[in-house]
C-alpha cells in the first residue's frame, strides 16, 4: 500500500474529453438525424453520409418497446436470436443479457435485408450508429453486431442519447476484452429518467410509463392522443420516485436483497451533460453511482419540479447541445484551489461540469476517486509486469539454450529433462519454477481484474504466453511423469496447470478473431522449431502406456484405439509441419515408441500408413 | 531587464533583442516592410542588420484546394533536408503551409537575398561587406512566416553563425514533424514569435480555410489589416476597427476559431495523459478533421498590461494559445491586437517583466495568490507566474490543469532519459565482456568471433573457460544489449524520450559502438539458425530495426557535417560496415558481376582501412570464400593476409 500512496493518479481528464466531444459537431449532426427521422414517423432506419462518415440512425421508440412481459427488468438472453456469435454467451449461471425490447427491434431491422446489405456496403471511413432512447439501445446492439463482423479495419462507433442500459456485466466484460468499450458513447442529460429506468423493476414503472410515453411521442413530433397535464405530472412523480428508490439502493451500496438488483450495468463511456458543460466517465461502477447522484438536485429545486424535468429532458437533447455550445467561452474559475493534486482538481472539474457539487464528503467524489485509483493501479501493474517480462526473458534464453544443447547430444530436451540426470537439469528446473510463478501470477491477476480489461487480447502478451507455453510446458509434462510415475494422465482433469490452459485459451480466442481479418496464416515451409501443440509429449506418454497395455494384451481395443489416434495426430502434424524435428532425434522417446508400435502393426498397415512412409524415408532429413 | 535564461548562445541573443530597445527597431522595420514589395533592410547600430519581410496578403491567396493548405516541405525544392521525422524506412517529410513555401521559393529565385545573408553570416569579403554581421530576420503576420522559412534555410546551411528570427503575430507554419525536427536540431532558440494575448492570427491556422465564418471574415479583415499597416497611422485604426467587420460576423468568426483551437488543444492534452489512449476520444479522433499545424521555436506571449512570458515547449505553447484567447469575449481585441504590436512592445519595455522560459528560483517576493499554497513546487510557481502574467490567473483551473499535464509529460521524458543513461552505463559492462569474447576468440589466430559464434561452440581452446560457457555468456550479453536498444527504439517511437536524442553525440557514439561490435553476432545467429533459407537474406529481410535506426543516426549526423571521421591510417578495430558479414554470406548466391563488384568494394574498403583484422583470419567464412573465388590472381589472393595493411597498401594503389 505504501507504493500506492507514493504514486497517486496524476490526472483525470473527463471534463476536457466531454467538452471535446460536445463541441466537435458529431453530436449535433447525430441529433439532427434523430429529429428528422422522428418527423418522418418512419419505422425504418436512416442513412446519412457526411464526407467520410456515415451515420446510421435508428428511430427513437415505440410504445410496446417499453413493455416487459416475461422478465423482471426487461432483460433477455442475447443468444435467443442467434444474431450474435457464440463468443458472447457467458456461461450457464451468468448468461449474457441484453435489453429485450431493443433486441427485438434490432432483429426486425436485420430481417429487413435492406439494412444488412446497406450497412455492409458502406465504404466510408467511419460508421456511427446513432439512436435516441430505445433507439439508442438498438444502436448499441447494432454496433456490437457490426464490431463482431470485424469487417476490414472498420471504424464503427455508437452514440446514444438518453438510452436505457442495454446489457449486463458479461457483455461489458466481453467488450472490455476486445478493447471496444471506447466505441460506445452514451450522452445523458443530467436529469433524464430513461438511462436509469431499467435499474428499477418493470412492475414499479409500468403504470406511470403508460401515461408518459405518449407524452414523449408528442414532444418528438409524433401525433398521438392528447394527455391531460395533470395525469402527466402525477405519473412523473410516481416514476421518478420508484426509480430513485432503486438507484439509491445501488449507489449507496445498501445491502438490499440480492435478487433485487437489476442485471443491467453501464457499458462504455458515459457523457453526463448539465446546462453548461459535460464530462465523460468510463468506469462502470462510478457511472452507476453518478446515475443516482446526478439526479439529485443541487440547486434547491423542489421535488415535483425535478420530476417534471426528469421527464422533459428525455426529449430535450437538442437544446442541451446548444446550451453547452453557447457556454463554451466561459472559463471555469475556482475561487480556491480544491486541492494541490491535479487529479483532485480534475475530479472537481468533472463534478462541476455535470452540475454535482464538489463538497469534500460527496459520494460521487469518492466514487470517481476510487475509479481513478483503480485505473491507476491497473496501469502500474501492467508497467511492472512489462519490466518483469523482460527480466524473465533471460530465463527463457537459458531454457532455449538447454534445448539446443540437448539437441546437440542427440536427445530431445523433453527426454533429457525427464531423466533429470545431469546437474544442469536442476538449474533448468529452477528457471522453470521461476517462469511458473511469473505466469501463475499473471493469470491470477487477470482473473482478479487488476489488469487492463483488454490485457488478454494484447498481441505482446499472447505471443509471450504462447512462446512460454510451447517451450516450457514439455518440461512441466516431463516433470509430471518423472515424479508421478505415470499413475495419472497429464491430460486428465486437474493435472494440467491452470496457467497453460488459460494461456492456450487466450491464444485460441485471439486466433479466432484474426481469421476474419486480412492476416491469413501462411502455411509452414519448414518444420517448426517448437512443436505447436504444447501437449504433444503428454499425448505421447499416453500412447506409450497404451502400447504397454497392448503388448501385455490388456484392453486391446481401447489401447489400439489410443495408439491409432495418436498416429493420426502425428500424421496431421507432419502434414502441416507443426511438429518439431527434435521429436525425430535418435534417442527421442517418440522414436522408441514408434519402433515398438510399427513392430506391433500388421504389414498391410505399413503399406497404407502415411506416417510409416514418412518415418521409413526419414522425411525429416529432407530439406524442403 | 533581467536575463535569466540558461540557454546557450542563441537564447541569450534572444533575450538581448527582446529585452532591449532593439525590439522597437525590429517592429519599425516590419512596419516599413509593408511599403516594399518583398523586404526591407536596415542596419541599426554597428553590425546589426534587420531584414524585415512584407506581410501583406491578398484575399485570393486563401482560396485553396485543401482545408488547411498544407504541402510537403520538400516539394519542388531541396532546401530543407533536416525537416523529416527521422524514421528509418520511408521517412516522412514535414508539412508546411503551401502559400508560404511558394512565396519563399519565388523569392529565392527572384532575389539575391540568399547570397546576401550568406555574405553577412560567413563574412566573405566582397566590395561592400567586409565582416560578419548579426542578422535579424523579422516579419509581421504573414511576413513572419516568410522570415521563419528564410531563417530555417540559413540554419540548414549550417554556417558558424545563423540569423535570428523575430516575428509578430505570425500564423503557424509547419506541422508536428516540422516542429519536432526543429527541436531535434536544437534550432528552437533561433525563432522568437511574439504574440499578443488576444491576437487572432496565430490561432487562425487551427481552422479550416473552407469554413464559412472564417472565409467570410477574412474577406474583409485582410484588406483592413493590410491597409492599416500600410498607412501606419495608429489613431485612425482604432476608429476603423469596429467598422471592419459587422459585429455578428466577427462574433461567429471568433467563436469558430476558439472552437477549433479548443478541439485541437483538448485533444492534444488528452493524448499526453498516460493510459487514456483507449478513451472514447481516441475513437473520435479519426472522425474530426484537425489542423496539422503546430507551433515551433520560442513564443513570447504579451498581455496588454505589459507583462509577458516566454514559453519554449510546443505543447505548453499550444495550451497558452488556447487559454489566453479562449477566455475572452473581446472580439474587437482579437482583431485589433494583430496590428497593434507597437503599443504592446512599448508597454513591455516600460514594465520590463518578461518571464523567461526556465524560471525556477523564487528570489523575488512571493505574490499573494499562492502564499496560502506554500507547498507549491517551484515548477508550479513558475506555472502560476506564467498564468498570472498572461492575465489568465491560477484560478482558471482548466488552464492550470492543461499546463500541468504538459509539464508532467516533460518531466516524464526527463525521468526516462535519466533512467536510460544509467542503463547505458550498465550496458558498458556487457559491451566490455563481448569485447573480451572477441579477443579471446581471435587468440588462436584461425577464426574470428563471427565464426566462433556462428559455429558450434564445442571446439575447445587450451587454458580457457570451456567454450560453451563463453558462448552462452556472449549470447546472454547479446540478448541484454538487444533488449536495451530495442527499448530505446520503442521509447523513441512512442515519443517518450527527448526528441533530440538521435542528435546527441554521446548516444550516436554508444549506438555505433554497439552496432559495430554486436551486429556481426546477430548476423552469425541468423545464419547459424538457417533463417536465411526461411525468410531471405539478413540485410533485406532479417536486419533488426534497432541497427537500421542507429546507423541512420550516425549517417544523419555525418551528413550535416557535424561529426566527421578522420582518415584512418591503421586498420579499424571493428569493421566499419557492420553488415560486412551478411554481405559475405550473401555473396555465395550472387551473380558473377555482383561478385566482382563486391571485390572492388572490398579493395576500396581495405584502402580506407575500414576492415578489421579479424576479417583476415585464415579459416573464417570470408577467407574460405576468398581463397576459393576463381576470378582472382594468386597475388591478389595473397595480398589478403593477416599482415595487412603493410603488404596490402601498395597493391591497392596499383
Amino acid at each position: 500500500m505504501d507504493v500506492d500512496l507514493l504514486n497517486p493518479p496524476k490526472f483525470s481528464v473527463g471534463q476536457e474529453l466531454g467538452s471535446l466531444i460536445a463541441t466537435c459537431g458529431i453530436l449535433t449532426k447525430a441529433w439532427e438525424g434523430i429529429c428528422s427521422i422522428s418527423n418522418n414517423k418512419g419505422d425504418s432506419f436512416l442513412l446519412v453520409k457526411d464526407e467520410d462518415v456515415a451515420y446510421v440512425i435508428f428511430p427513437s421508440f415505440h410504445n410496446e418497446d417499453f413493455i416487459v412481459t416475461d422478465s423482471k427488468y426487461g432483460e433477455c438472453n442475447i443468444q435467443n436470436d442467434k444474431i450474435f456469435s457464440a463468443g458472447l454467451k457467458g456461461d450457464d449461471d451468468n448468461p449474457a443479457l441484453v435489453h429485450k425490447g431493443a433486441l427485438n427491434r434490432f432483429r426486425q431491422f436485420l430481417e429487413n435485408q435492406d439494412f444488412k446489405a446497406k450497412v455492409e456496403g458502406l465504404k466510408e471511413q467511419a460508421i456511427i450508429f446513432v439512436g435516441h432512447s430505445i433507439g439508442g439501445a438498438v444502436a448499441a446492439l447494432a454496433t456490437l453486431w457490426f464490431l463482431e463482423k470485424r469487417l476490414r479495419n472498420s471504424n464503427s462507433f455508437c452514440i446514444t442519447f438518453g438510452a436505457p442500459l442495454f446489457g449486463n456485466a458479461i457483455i461489458r466484460e466481453a467488450l472490455g476484452c476486445e478493447d471496444w468499450l471506447g466505441r460506445f458513447c452514451h450522452v445523458v442529460c443530467k436529469y433524464d429518467i430513461v438511462p436509469r429506468m431499467n435499474l428499477a423493476p418493470y412492475e414499479s414503472t409500468a403504470k406511470p410509463l403508460d401515461a408518459i410515453v405518449p407524452h414523449w411521442w408528442s414532444k418528438m413530433g409524433i401525433d398521438c392522443a392528447a394527455v391531460s397535464h395533470f395525469s402527466i405530472s402525477e405519473a412523473c412523480m410516481a416514476l421518478v420516485n420508484s426509480v430513485l428508490k432503486c438507484t439509491s439502493t445501488i449507489a449507496n451500496n445498501y445491502p438490499g436483497e440480492s435478487g433485487l438488483r437489476s442485471p443491467f450495468v453501464p457499458i462504455g463511456t458515459y457523457m453526463f451533460c448539465s446546462t453548461h458543460d459535460a464530462a465523460c466517465f468510463e468506469d462502470s461502477e462510478a457511472v452507476l453511482k453518478l446515475l443516482h447522484f446526478s439526479m439529485q438536485s443541487q440547486d434547491g429545486i423542489p421535488f415535483d419540479q425535478i420530476a417534471g424535468i426528469c421527464i422533459s429532458e428525455h426529449t430535450d437533447y437538442g437544446h442541451m447541445l446548444e446550451d453547452i455550445d453557447g457556454a463554451l467561452l466561459n472559463a471555469r474559475q475556482f475561487a480556491n484551489f480544491v486541492s494541490n493534486s491535479s487529479f483532485e482538481i480534475g475530479i472537481a472539474l468533472e463534478l462541476e461540469a455535470i452540475g454535482v457539487g464538489a463538497q469534500q464528503d460527496n459520494h460521487a467524489l469518492f466514487a470517481l476517486r476510487k475509479a481513478g485509483e483503480e485505473k491507476n493501479e491497473k496501469d502500474r501493474n501492467i508497467e511492472k509486469l512489462n519490466v518483469e517480462l523482460s527480466t524473465n526473458q533471460s530465463s527463457m534464453a537459458e531454457l532455449e539454450w538447454y534445448k539446443m544443447r540437448c539437441k546437440n547430444n542427440n536427445i530431445g530436451y523433453y527426454d533429457a529433462f525427464k531423466q533429470l540426470v545431469e546437474k544442469k537439469d536442476f538449474k533448468v528446473n529452477l528457471h522453470r519454477k521461476k517462469l511458473e510463478s511469473f505466469w501463475d501470477e499473471i493469470v491470477d491477476k487477470e482473473k482478479k481484474h487488476v489488469l487492463p480489461s483488454d490485457f488478454r487480447t494484447r498481441n505482446k502478451w499472447i505471443n509471450a504466453g504462447t512462446a512460454y507455453r510451447r517451450l516450457v510446458e514439455p518440461l512441466d509434462i516431463a516433470y509430471h511423469y518423472h515424479t508421478d510415475k505415470g499413475h495419472k494422465s497429464y491430460l486428465s482433469d486437474g493435472v494440467r496447470p491452470h496457467r497453460h490452459i488459460v494461456l492456450e485459451k487466450w491464444m485460441k480466442e485471439k486466433e479466432q478473431t484474426r481469421t476474419g481479418g486480412n492476416r491469413g496464416r501462411r502455411g509452414r515451409t519448414n518444420f517448426a522449431s517448437l512443436t505447436q501443440d504444447s501437449c504433444f509429449w503428454a499425448h505421447l506418454e499416453e500412447a506409450c502406456k497404451a502400447l504397454v497395455n497392448l503388448q501385455q494384451e490388456q484392453d486391446i481395443n481401447a489401447s489400439l484405439q489410443v495408439c491409432v489416434e495418436f498416429e493420426k495426430y502425428v500424421g496431421s502434424m507432419i502434414t502441416d509441419k507443426s511438429i518439431s524435428l527434435e521429436v525425430f532425434l535418435d534417442q527421442s522417446s517418440f522414436m522408441i515408441w514408434w519402433q515398438q508400435y510399427s513392430d506391433f502393426q500388421s504389414p498391410q498397415w505399413k503399406s497404407s500408413s502415411s506416417v510409416f512412409d514418412f518415418m521409413a524415408k526419414e522425411g525429416w532429413k529432407k530439406k524442403v | 531587464m533581467e536575463a535569466c535564461t540558461s540557454n546557450p548562445k542563441p537564447g541569450e541573443t534572444l533575450d538581448y533583442v527582446v529585452g532591449s530597445e532593439l525590439i522597437a527597431d525590429v517592429w519599425d522595420a516590419c512596419c516599413k516592410a509593408y511599403k516594399c514589395r518583398d523586404f526591407h533592410e536596415t542596419e541599426i547600430k554597428k553590425n546589426v542588420i534587420i531584414i524585415a519581410f512584407c506581410g501583406s496578403q491578398k484575399v485570393t491567396d486563401f482560396i485553396t484546394e485543401n482545408d488547411f493548405d498544407e504541402c510537403k516541405i520538400n516539394s519542388y525544392n531541396q532546401h530543407f533536408e533536416s525537416m523529416h521525422d527521422g524514421d528509418v524506412e520511408n521517412s516522412k517529410p514535414a508539412l508546411v503551409r503551401k502559400l508560404f513555401l511558394d512565396r519563399f521559393l519565388c523569392m529565392m529565385q527572384s532575389s539575391k537575398l540568399g547570397d546576401k545573408i550568406q555574405q553577412y553570416q560567413t563574412g566573405k569579403k566582397t566590395e561592400k561587406v567586409t565582416e560578419k554581421k548579426t542578422v535579424i530576420l523579422a516579419g509581421h503576420s504573414f511576413g513572419g512566416a516568410i522570415a521563419s522559412l528564410w531563417t530555417l534555410w540559413a540554419l540548414e546551411q549550417r554556417w558558424e553563425n545563423s540569423p535570428l528570427c523575430i516575428t509578430f503575430g505570425c500564423p503557424l507554419l509547419g506541422d508536428k514533424i516540422f516542429s519536432r525536427a526543429i527541436e531535434r536540431e536544437k534550432w528552437s532558440p533561433y525563432f522568437c514569435h511574439i504574440v499578443s494575448r488576444h491576437d487572432i492570427v496565430p490561432r487562425l491556422c487551427f481552422s479550416s480555410l473552407k469554413s464559412l465564418p472564417i472565409s467570410k471574415a477574412l474577406d474583409r479583415l485582410l484588406p483592413y489589416w493590410n491597409d492599416s499597416m500600410q498607412k501606419g497611422d495608429n489613431q485612425q485604426k482604432v476608429q476603423d476597427g469596429s467598422h471592419a467587420l459587422p459585429q455578428e460576423d466577427s462574433l461567429s468568426f471568433i467563436k469558430q476559431v476558439i472552437a477549433d483551437t479548443s478541439q485541437l488543444v483538448t485533444h492534444e492534452t488528452r493524448a499526453l495523459v498516460v493510459g487514456s489512449a483507449n478513451l472514447v476520444g481516441g475513437a473520435v479522433k479519426c472522425l474530426i478533421k484537425r489542423s496539422p499545424y503546430r507551433p515551433f521555436g520560442y513564443y513570447v506571449f504579451c498581455s496588454s498590461s505589459g507583462t509577458a512570458c516566454c514559453i519554449e515547449n510546443t505543447e505548453a505553447i499550444l495550451q497558452m494559445l488556447y487559454f489566453a484567447l479562449g477566455n475572452s469575449r473581446q472580439s474587437g481585441a482579437c482583431i485589433m491586437e494583430h496590428i497593434e504590436y507597437g503599443k504592446t512592445i512599448a508597454q513591455i519595455s516600460k514594465s520590463s517583466s518578461l518571464i523567461p522560459p526556465c524560471w525556477k528560483t523564487v528570489n523575488n517576493e512571493i505574490p499573494p495568490y499562492w502564499k496560502k499554497n506554500e507547498n507549491f513546487s517551484t515548477d508550479e510557481v513558475a506555472l502560476a507566474l506564467q498564468l498570472e502574467a498572461m492575465g489568465i490567473g491560477v484560478q482558471n483551473v482548466q488552464a492550470w490543469l492543461g499546463l500541468k499535464i504538459v509539464e508532467e509529460n516533460k518531466n516524464k521524458l526527463t525521468k526516462n532519459m535519466d533512467q536510460q543513461i544509467i542503463k547505458l552505463d550498465e550496458m558498458q559492462n556487457y559491451m566490455a565482456e563481448l569485447e573480451l569474447y572477441k579477443i579471446s576468440c581471435e587468440k588462436d589466430g584461425s577464426l574470428g568471433y563471427y565464426d566462433f559464434f556462428k559455429m558450434n561452440w564445442t571446439k575447445e581452446l587450451p587454458n580457457d573457460l570451456p567454450n560453451d560457457v563463453k558462448w552462452i555468456n556472449a549470447n546472454k550479453n547479446r540478448f541484454k544489449l538487444a533488449a536495451f536498444w530495442d527499448g530505446i527504439c520503442e521509447l523513441m517511437e512512442k515519443e517518450e524520450l527527448p526528441n533530440d536524442l538521435p542528435n546527441r553525440v554521446k548516444w550516436i557514439n554508444a549506438g555505433t559502438e554497439y552496432r559495430l561490435l554486436v551486429e556481426p553476432l546477430d548476423i552469425a545467429h541468423y545464419y547459424r539458425l538457417g533463417k536465411h533459407e526461411d525468410s531471405g537474406h539478413y540485410i533485406a529481410h532479417g536486419r533488426p530495426r534497432r541497427y537500421k535506426l542507429l546507423q541512420k543516426w550516425l549517417e544523419d549526423k555525418e551528413k550535416k557535417g557535424e561529426m566527421q571521421s578522420k582518415k584512418r591510417i591503421q586498420p579499424a578495430i571493428f569493421t566499419q560496415d557492420s553488415c560486412f558479414w551478411a554481405r559475405v554470406e550473401e555473396v555465395h548466391s550472387k551473380t558473377d558481376e555482383e561478385k566482382t563488384c563486391f571485390t572492388e568494394q572490398l579493395k576500396q574498403k581495405m584502402a580506407d582501412c575500414e576492415l578489421s583484422k579479424d576479417v583476415f583470419l585464415d579459416d573464417n567464412t570470408f577467407m574460405r570464400w576468398w581463397k576459393s573465388y576463381p576470378n582472382l590472381s594468386a597475388q591478389e589472393k595473397q595480398s589478403f593476409s593477416y599482415k595487412y595493411p603493410v603488404m596490402l597498401l601498395p597493391s591497392a594503389e596499383g
